[in-house]
């Protein structure tokens, strides 16, 4: 089966720093994907670098075989950290033109939305302008522009910071029914308990450089580790994992 | 293309379904609308206020110790001449306030070129309009021996001088020359004021609500630019359409109420109308609009949003610094100063605007300075779309000179 995601040597130097160096990682169709790191480690950086925001220095970061390019925008969905929304343009307004980015005809990108509002209780806030919704409704609309039109690969950066527990399952549930249908899943996060639940396979990087690659059940054997976070506090600290955290 | 339609779609939605852009359009034309009531109102107080004071002045006392106004000139003036042994007398008069003015023409007048008046209370109006009085009895007086009321008149006044202006081989009313180039200079000083700024808001918008990384990952930088810049055309025609709407109805009622009047041989049928200024004009409004959308777009680019939104003044002072120099740009096109804001890109789309309505540029200069804009315009334009996807991406800091021209 073809990687969704295919990152090979890549490296990242932005004015005089390097960002990333040799990165290499597959994510494959129907699989979560969990690409953990500390603030500042170059995790962002590697996913603007994938969808064509930064050049790479050296490398490839290719998604379906080619450099993407917004040409191949219907096949991405990508929920960055940094994010936010036509705050003064209503909720089904910003679905509709950012499922038309995606390629989708206005009357498909409307019927998409719609069904996605209905999907997570926020049909009647349609037509409220964003700037009207919660943050955690403003949240849900964002992650609806990720998945609209069905994307091949979906890109969620933190999607459930800032969620209460129920609105953080919905999300959690909505991404799992995603890589049923065999959508490649680049799951970031801090919060370990959710790699637990969700990914299949996992990289932790530490300035801009892979500490642990592998199924999550592989790197887990490599680190001698029952959890994710001991492997991860163990990395960034530089300590070898304690017996009682076995 | 169906993105970029998307796009300018977007763009020009997301400003004009806004109440704020509709309140701002109706407000500001209400408040020049105010302003040009005021005055209206203020004129028409200061004719009463003159009625009045013309009224007081026919009371007047004249005293005439020189010899050389005439009685039958005071008398058709309406002012009342008394004879010189009266003169103090009247002064104690007005001095205690039971008179409201005096006029004395001394014995000396032709040696010292001075005649005295005297008035009763801190009256302005009253005071300069006794001193015009009594130049003008003097004046007309010295005049009188020319003969008849026309010559007086005449010599006193001058005659006016009209002109009979040949442009293109045909005869027209001199001020109807400007009118075509003028309302194209008006129209980009309108579009200067109300629209140039949409296109800073909305990229500094989409940097501030951090959507601008999302928008980026599914368009690209040259297809979100060109968007927006055509967003922000649809928009300035809507509110060009919208004004020259509002001032076609506004002309008509201030015609058919008198508030305005045209010249009696007016007629809009035969307004001239030179190709060539005409050409031009359009010219310096396209590429000077082109310009300073650019322009804005750069600085909301490279400078995080209330940055950019303070150094987009530069940009709304610079254009209008013809206007500093007006009297220069209209009387002296050679001067250097006229010739460097001539040339200079930005202040070149204005100062052409208006050198071309009152036709003191020669099809060299306009060439030129169209070509400096343009010239300019595009590089602008190049240097937006280079450093887009940096700068867009970039919600804290200015970019950096290095990581412009660095790989992206």
């Amino acid at each position: 089966m073809k990687p969704t995601v295919y990152v090979k040597d890549f490296s990242l130097t932005l004015g005089s720093k390097e960002i990333v160096h040799k990165l290499n990682f597959e994510v494959k169709p129907g699989e979560v994907f969990a690409f953990l790191g500390a603030n500042g480690s170059g995790k962002t950086s590697t996913i603007r670098s994938l969808l064509g925001l930064y050049e790479a220095t050296s490398g490839k970061t290719h998604i379906n075989g080619r450099q993407y390019t917004a040409k191949d925008a219907q096949s991405v969905g990508y929920l960055p950290e940094e994010r936010g929304l036509y705050t003064r343009v209503s909720a089904i307004d910003n679905l509709i033109y950012f499922g038309e980015m995606k390629g989708m005809s206005r009357s498909d990108a409307r019927a998409a939305g719609m069904a996605f509002l209905e999907e997570v209780g926020l049909a009647d806030k349609a037509t409220l302008k964003l700037k009207k919704l919660s943050g955690g409704q403003q949240q849900k609309v964002q992650l609806g522009v990720a998945v609209m039109g069905n994307p091949s690969l979906l890109i969620l950066d933190e999607p459930t910071k800032g969620l209460d527990p129920v609105n953080r399952k919905l999300l959690l549930d909505i991404v799992e029914n995603h890589r049923e249908q065999g959508a490649a899943v680049i799951y970031i996060t801090h919060l370990m308990e959710e790699v637990e639940r969700l990914a299949d396979r996992m990289i932790i990087i530490k300035n801009g450089r892979a500490e642990a690659y592998g199924t999550v059940k592989e790197v887990k054997k490599k680190f001698n580790a029952t959890s994710i976070e001991d492997i991860f506090v163990s990395i960034y600290n530089d300590e070898p994992i304690k017996k009682g955290d076995k | 293309m169906s993105k970029l339609r998307s796009v300018v779609r977007h763009e020009y939605l997301t400003v004009v379904k806004q109440k704020g852009f509709w309140a701002y359009m109706i407000i500001m034309p209400l408040i020049f609308l105010l302003v040009f009531v005021l005055i209206g109102l203020a004129n028409r107080s200061d004719n009463s206020s003159l009625e009045k004071t013309a009224n007081d002045l026919k009371g007047v006392a004249v005293v005439d110790a020189s010899g050389l106004v005439s009685p039958d000139i005071i008398t058709a003036s309406g002012q009342v001449l008394h004879p010189t042994s009266e003169y103090e007398s009247l002064r104690k008069e007005v001095e205690a306030g039971d008179r409201k003015g005096l006029i004395y023409y001394p014995s000396d007048i032709l040696e010292n070129a001075k005649y005295e008046t005297f008035v009763s209370g801190v009256d302005f109006v009253f005071s300069t309009s006794l001193n015009q009085v009594g130049s003008g009895l003097l004046q007309s007086s010295l005049y009188a021996p020319l003969g008849t009321d026309q010559k007086i008149i005449l010599a006193q006044q001058g005659a006016e001088g009209v002109t009979t202006t040949y442009a293109n081989g045909t005869t027209s009313i001199g001020f109807t020359r400007f009118i075509v180039p003028g309302a194209i200079a008006v129209m980009f000083f309108i579009i200067l004021m109300f629209s140039i700024g949409y296109i800073l808001t909305s990229i500094a918008d989409e940097k501030e609500n951090r959507s601008m990384e999302m928008a980026l990952t599914y368009v690209s930088p040259r297809t979100l630019i060109i968007g927006k810049l055509v967003g922000v055309v649809l928009i300035t025609l809507t509110q060009l359409v919208f004004f020259g709407l509002i001032g076609l109805v506004a002309a008509l009622i201030a015609i058919n109420t008198d508030f305005m009047k045209l010249p009696a041989n007016f007629d809009l049928s035969s307004l001239p109308i030179d190709p060539v200024s005409v050409l031009f004009g359009l010219g310096f409004l396209v590429a000077g609009f082109v310009l300073f959308a650019a322009c804005m777009a750069l600085i909301a680019v490279l400078l995080p949003s209330k940055q950019a939104n303070n150094f987009s003044a530069l940009f709304y002072i610079l254009p209008f610094v013809p206007a500093w120099f007006l009297v220069t740009v209209l009387t002296d096109p050679s001067n250097p100063v006229v010739q460097f804001i001539t040339f200079f890109p930005i202040t070149a789309p204005t100062t052409a605007l208006v050198r071309n309505t009152v036709g003191n540029m020669s099809v060299g200069e306009a060439s030129l300075s169209l070509a400096i804009i343009a010239v300019t315009a595009a590089i602008v334009l190049w240097l937006v779309i280079k450093v887009f996807p940096k700068g867009a991406l970039e919600f804290q800091n200015a970019l950096s000179l290095r990581s412009i021209f660095s790989k992206k």
